[in-house]
């Protein structure tokens, strides 16, 4: 439990436009709260489906977004640390998310993971000797941060990682 | 000592021959199956991409949102001071 702080542009930085475009634009012009609070809901719903392309679980906790404070708020439960650490990463590693509040229990207790920012000229190896004292050891930051990492050479500065024990 | 008949040891020729052919057909078939894997995890990642993507844009949307809703109501307080002040 907690709240994790995250860079907010440190996301990859993806450009596209859509419905959110849509919605930003509806949301300017009349900032009403009915209008703010669909624009919460649809970040919240985005950030969800990205959580699912990752092959993570969506069910069993609620995700909802605070705009004014680019706080993600993930409430629930889940079934492992694992799940849980890989749920938050996934949320904080969205660019413009300034912080992560988690509320999510997991049923058995477990050795939670480290979380580490990358900085610039970090490579995984670089982390690895940082962390275990081991260069070789990048695949174990590597296996822990998948499939939300496709690429141990894809890194990028404060991007949020997990480092098992 | 196995004695064979003729008839068997045609039968394990062919056998022999049948599994052969098989062993080469899937040697043949595995990069197929390499391509169409990779091509998956490629697929994947797109898609997880896109959907970065998306809640990225999501996420600025609703952060302005939330700051012109908050400029709206610092402006209609000030014009309500305002006219408070001139009555």
């Amino acid at each position: 439990m907690g709240l994790f702080s995250f860079i907010k542009e440190a996301g990859e930085k993806l450009f596209g436009a859509g419905e959110a475009k849509a919605a930003q634009e509806t949301a300017a012009k009349t900032p009403t709260p009915v209008n703010v609070d669909a624009a919460n809901a649809a970040a919240a719903k985005a950030i969800q489906n990205y959580i699912s392309k990752n092959n993570l679980p969506t069910e069993g906790y609620d995700i909802k977004f605070d705009g004014a404070s680019g706080t993600v708020i993930v409430q629930g439960n889940v079934d492992t640390q694992e799940i849980k650490e890989k749920i938050l990463l996934c949320c904080g590693n969205v660019s413009g998310v300034e912080a992560v509040q988690d509320q999510l229990y997991v049923p058995s207790k477990e050795p939670e993971a480290r979380f580490y920012t990358v900085v610039k000229g970090d490579t995984l190896s670089r982390i690895a000797k940082e962390m275990y004292g081991n260069a070789n050891a990048y695949m174990k930051i590597f296996e822990a941060n998948r499939p939300m990492l496709s690429n141990p050479d894809k890194i990028y500065p404060g991007q949020a990682l997990r480092i098992p024990e | 000592m196995y004695s064979f008949s003729r008839s068997s040891l045609v039968r394990l020729l062919i056998i022999a021959g049948l599994s052969s052919a098989l062993l080469v057909a899937c040697g043949e078939k595995e990069p197929k199956v390499e391509e169409a894997l990779e091509s998956a995890k490629t697929h994947t990642e797109q898609a997880a991409s896109e959907a970065k993507e998306a809640a990225i844009d999501a996420v600025q949307a609703a952060k302005e949102a939330a700051a012109a809703a908050k400029e709206q109501i610092k402006e209609t307080t000030e014009a309500t001071e305002k006219a408070v002040s001139n009555d």
